[in-house]
């Protein structure tokens, strides 16, 4: 606005001057003709020319401001409204507050009117809706859902602002909360009211007038618009007065370039030219021509201005009367002036005086809008105090071709002169549904953030199928969930790739989620809360077909551990969101060896060496080699194999474990670590040692580290069968697997073995040995073995065997087997404890164990080649009938023996005659 | 001598079959695995019901009367028995106070604790064992082997009876009932000749003295 007066005056200024130089100049030519050369009348070019020159003006400065100029009226600043919410990502039944932010309004925020707007989902314009409809959306009892519903149900809740209006009788009013609105704000009191729409396409302001109806002569389909031909530019110079030439070429398209008003029964346009087009805002056609129209004339009287305040049936907001039916329209409370407490009469809230924020209670699909009353800078061309009275809208987008139709103009003589004020006849209500913003644009509330983390740094992969590798965790967690984590869905892959680059084309990713849970290294990758995932990498080196090796760089492999989160509402609205984190592993086979060390002399002092292949312990099986059972006072010799490795530091449960050749062993080396040595147990029983030794990749300065545990067991020796098949445990009866691991039961049912009785057969050797914890003790420890109390030898084979015979009747006999061991460490180990570690010799005592076994040892009922012993065959039925009944049918043939015999006596005895005779 | 034997073949064998029947009682050993009473009670009845029965019924060929299962002379059993028992329970009454009879003699504590234990041991175990003696010693020994000489039989039978428990382990007070009226019921069968009448009034005295112990006690 500045800037144009300012241009003003500087052409009025320019203008006075050359007036004032053409009269002074042009009269007196001859008195000139020294001044300005030798004869002839100057023209006013070369007049225009010299002036510059004596001012120093720049012809091209000048016409460049010109041409500024020329368009500077349709640069001017309209108002505009923008709204921001918070919380930017609402959720169902979460208060909201929308925020409208006003510019260019000349007056203050507080002044002017805020008319909100707020559409539910299901509640969209419509002039028959369905009863259900109606009752949802309906709030002025039309029968129809308009923009008018929106906005009584936006100014409902800004006027009660919570009020409950259950209990209250509107039967009368007695607060005086009326407000009188006055056009453009609250401040312009005996202001005249020039109303206006902005036209964002040509910068054109039209006042809001029903005079200059003007109907112009275009074909039927088509609307009048100013049309600009588009040019291809085809030279452009500089000559030598300095002046640009430019040369064009006409493309044959148009584009629009305003909108025409007639004058003098004529179509005219500020640029363009006047066309009948089809769909001027779209089209790129030059159309027909535009020659003629005809105008109804019109005058500035007939200009209005008009609120966009919501009403209530048969009322008028802003009018200065807010009675009880008002009150009850807008629920508030008759007897307070402002129910919404914040110092604005209640009618004045419905108004939306100074109502910059709008709070509700967020439904999934609602959606806002606002429409702000104001005063803008720019002033109007009518001679006197007015600005234009403007609106602004949420979206900036009330186009003027809603209603090009209406555009128009009159004109007025303002200051001597005639003006031509171009005109519209428009419902600014038609531009309400276009502004509407959903809340949740952009996104903002289906996005979760979820981050990912994982450790450990470094993790080691076992390939040797020992299940030694480590486990990553990862762990995922939410920064803005509406919902406990119950409530939202995790679903976890795992890709790997031997590059780091996971999105890189040239890199080989394969998702080796289900393979992972096949192998059992994963555990369920899908469900609510899932936050966490572990993966054991045990991952060998084939697997499903594949190489371990085809995703690993000199061993360095790397996986990513990608989640989807995925939260649901009830309305049907997600909210998802993503996180991943790329896991680098080391994967390698190799292990550190323990051994069972061996004592060398140092001098006078007693060191430790490693023995050879065969001091190796712990590793007959992977339970052993991930957790050694150690006995105390014994002294564990470390190795791993070094091939391109270096740089060795070991550790034991966190604390730096060291071995020099001149303290501890020849074996190691003085002034840095290598890949050997030492751990002493000195800790008691249960004491856990974990041993760590991380060691650095010659060729990839790849960190390998390893770990082994080792645990102090209270040494022990259990009697078990050397040969199955002659002497077994004995079945103590059947117990059901619930952990399901037990593969080798049928139907889940397992045997249960007792530890202290065994079976077996007479007439068969019966073979046992002794079985050490730890293991290594069964070449170390001492044993003395017992049968009934008499001592038996072991074999070279360090078993003990020993015969049953046959019983003579069948009967079966207890045997009750004995071991005593004992175990303890050499002198030379206990001398080197107490020479490098200082574990005193009395510490380092002897450990006595044992461990006893009963055998049944019954006939077989079967001969071993598969013959059946009638007797035996009897004998066994026999044993299983109730003893009760074998002595009730042995008492009875005993009495029927008994019978018999006398009758057998009475039989050899011959009758007599005489008592025959007498019978 | 073979020509004695003949004649009395039929009372020589059934002396060896009660001889060895009261040897292999009175000899019998308790074994571990199965209940004593069990074993006594399935003894019994092998011994003194099913062995003298299978031994008339098969061996002599001579009907169960010969035990002396028939009705016999009524009246005299009553009669007998009444006065058997009543001598019996005045006998009782003389053991009770002039002998430790009361102190020794001892019937188990539920059976004296309880009345319907009291009543199942009288009808059940007294009973029982009243007629496994009467079958074999008055019927077997008294009316089938010394069918004709009642008198002997009464003596034969009881000294039998006596000889038993003294084989088995001992005479003592617990035995004193059924020792003491041995040759009461053995005169009530001879007189009757029917083992009914002795099994009746052995029972009845038994009953009757065990009322009587527990009415002193």
């Amino acid at each position: 606005m500045r800037s144009f007066q300012k241009w003003q005056k500087v052409m009025k200024a320019f203008s006075g001057m050359f007036a004032v130089a053409a009269l002074l100049f042009g009269n007196a030519a001859p008195a000139s003709a020294g001044l300005f050369g030798s004869g002839g009348v100057p023209s006013v070019s070369s007049i225009a020319s010299q002036i510059e020159s004596r001012y120093h003006m720049n012809l091209n400065s000048l016409q460049s401001t010109g041409e500024s100029m020329n368009v500077s009226g349709n640069k001017l600043m309209s108002p505009e409204v923008s709204i921001f919410f918070s919380p930017t990502d609402p959720k169902a039944g979460e208060k909201i507050m929308a925020q409208a932010l006003p510019m260019y309004f000349s007056n203050s925020n507080e002044s002017i009117y805020y008319t909100w707007y707020l559409k539910h989902s299901g509640c969209g314009l419509d002039n028959s809706p369905s009863s259900d409809k109606e009752d949802l959306c309906d709030r002025d009892g039309n029968g129809k859902i308009t923009v008018e519903d929106w906005k009584i149900e936006a100014a409902r809740i800004i006027a009660k602002n919570g009020y409950d209006n259950s209990d209250t009788s509107y039967d009368s009013d007695s607060d005086d909360d009326g407000y009188k609105a006055r056009y453009g704000g609250d401040t312009k009191a005996s202001t005249p009211d020039y109303c206006y729409v902005h036209d964002n396409l040509t910068g054109a302001n039209y006042e809001l007038s029903t005079a200059g109806g003007t109907d112009f002569d275009c074909p039927s389909g088509t609307s009048p618009a100013c049309m600009s031909d588009t040019s291809d530019l085809d030279s452009l110079s500089l000559d030598t007065s300095s002046t640009i030439n430019i040369t064009t070429s006409s493309t044959g398209a148009c584009v629009l370039a305003g909108w025409p008003i007639c004058s003098s029964d004529k179509p005219a346009c500020d640029t363009g030219t006047p066309r009948c087009v089809k769909d001027p805002t779209t089209s790129t056609s030059c159309g027909s021509s535009l020659t003629s129209c005809t105008t109804d004339g019109g005058s500035v009287n007939d200009k209005y201005c008009k609120h966009l305040f919501p009403d209530a049936s048969g009322e008028t907001t802003g009018d200065g009367d807010f009675g009880a039916k008002e009150e009850k329209f807008w629920r508030t409370d008759p007897a307070d002036s402002s129910t919404a407490d914040n110092g604005n009469k209640d009618e004045a809230n419905v108004a939306g005086l100074g109502q910059e924020t709008f709070s509700w209670n967020y439904d999934s699909g609602d959606q806002v809008g606002v429409v702000v009353e104001g005063t803008s800078m720019i002033t109007t061309k009518h001679d006197d105090s007015s600005s234009m009275i403007m609106w602004a809208f949420s979206k900036n987008d009330c186009p003027v071709s809603i209603a090009s139709d209406s555009i128009g103009s009159y004109v007025q003589t303002i200051q001597g002169y005639s003006v031509t004020i171009p005109t519209i006849d428009m419902d600014l209500n038609d531009c309400l549904e276009r502004n509407l913003v959903d809340p949740t644009e952009g996104g903002q509330s289906t996005a979760l953030k979820v981050n990912v983390t994982s450790s450990p740094d470094d993790p080691v992969n076992d390939s040797s199928g020992d299940d030694s590798g480590d486990t990553v965790a990862v762990q995922a967690s939410l920064d803005n969930s509406s919902s406990s984590l119950s409530g939202v869905q995790f679903d976890w892959k795992v890709e790997m790739s031997k590059s780091s680059q996971f999105d890189s084309d040239a890199s080989t990713v394969t998702d080796v989620t289900s393979i992972f849970q096949t192998l059992g290294l994963l555990g369920n990758t899908k469900g609510n809360a899932l936050t966490s995932l572990n993966m054991n990498l045990d991952i060998p080196s084939t697997f499903s077909g594949k190489k371990l090796s085809s995703y690993l760089t000199n061993g360095v492999g790397y996986l990513r551990f990608s989640v989807k989160a995925s939260e649901n509402f009830s309305s049907g609205v997600v909210r998802k969101g993503n996180g991943s984190v790329i896991v680098k592993f080391v994967s390698t086979d190799n292990k550190i060896v323990a051994y069972r060390a061996a004592a060398v002399a140092s001098g006078s002092l007693m060191h430790v060496k490693l023995p050879g292949s065969s001091g190796i312990i712990c590793n007959d099986s992977s339970l052993e080699r991930s957790n050694c059972s150690v006995v105390s006072n014994e002294v564990i010799g470390l190795r791993v194999n070094p091939d391109g490795l270096s740089n060795f530091s070991w550790t034991v449960n966190g604390v730096a474990l060291t071995c020099s050749e001149d303290a501890t062993s020849p074996d190691c080396t003085d002034g840095s670590q290598n890949e050997i040595n030492f751990l002493p147990i000195t800790g008691g029983v249960g004491t856990s040692y974990a041993v760590t030794v991380t060691a650095n990749d010659v060729t990839t300065g790849k960190a390998v580290t390893l770990s082994r545990t080792f645990t102090v067991v209270n040494p022990s020796v259990s009697i078990v069968p050397a040969d199955e098949v002659t002497v077994w445990p004995k079945i103590l009866g059947q117990y059901k697997d619930l952990t399901g691991s037990a593969t080798e039961c049928t139907d889940g049912l397992c045997n249960d073995y007792s530890t202290t009785i065994m079976q077996a057969f007479a007439g068969n050797e019966i073979m046992l040995k002794a079985q050490f914890t730890p293991s290594f003790l069964a070449s170390a420890a001492k044993k003395a073995w017992t049968v009934d109390g008499t001592s038996i030898d072991e074999t070279s084979s360090g078993n003990v065997v020993f015969s049953v015979a046959l019983s003579d009747d069948g009967s079966d006999r207890v045997y009750d087997v004995n071991l005593n061991a004992s175990y303890s460490q050499s002198d030379d180990i206990r001398k080197a404890l107490y020479d490098i570690w200082g574990v005193s010799q009395f510490d380092s005592s002897e450990f006595y164990f044992s461990d006893a076994n009963q055998i049944e040892v019954s006939d077989p009922i079967l001969t071993v080649d598969g013959s059946v012993n009638k007797t035996k065959f009897l004998a066994a039925i026999a044993s299983y009938i109730p003893a009760s009944l074998m002595f009730t049918f042995r008492i009875i043939l005993s009495g029927i023996l008994v019978v018999f015999v006398s009758g057998f006596l009475l039989a050899l005895i011959p009758e007599s005659t005489a008592v025959s005779r007498r019978s | 001598m073979l020509k004695k034997l003949s004649e009395y073949r039929r009372a020589v064998v059934t002396g060896l079959l009660v001889f060895g029947s009261i040897a292999f009682l009175g000899l019998f050993k308790e074994s571990d695995a199965v209940n004593p009473t069990f074993q006594f009670i399935i003894v019994s009845i092998v011994f003194f019901l099913l062995v003298p029965m299978a031994y008339t019924r098969w061996i002599l060929d001579e009907p169960f009367s010969t035990l002396g299962f028939r009705r016999g002379k009524s009246i005299r059993g009553v009669v007998a028995g009444t006065v058997c028992v009543s001598a019996g329970l005045l006998a009782s009454y003389c053991l009770l106070h002039f002998t430790p009879f009361a102190s020794q003699y001892s019937l188990p504590y539920i059976v004296r604790s309880d009345f319907l234990w009291f009543m199942a041991y009288e009808l059940v175990i007294v009973a029982g064992m009243a007629f496994l003696y009467e079958v074999f010693f008055r019927g077997f020994i008294q009316l089938s082997w010394f069918k004709d000489q009642p008198i002997v039989g009464i003596a034969v039978s009881s000294i039998m009876f006596w000889g038993l428990y003294a084989l088995s382990g001992g005479v003592v007070w617990q035995q004193a009932p059924f020792l003491l009226f041995a040759p009461l019921a053995g005169v009530v069968a001879a007189i009757s000749g029917s083992i009914w009448y002795s099994w009746m009034a052995s029972w009845m005295f038994l009953f009757l003295a065990d009322v009587l112990f527990l009415m002193i006690r």
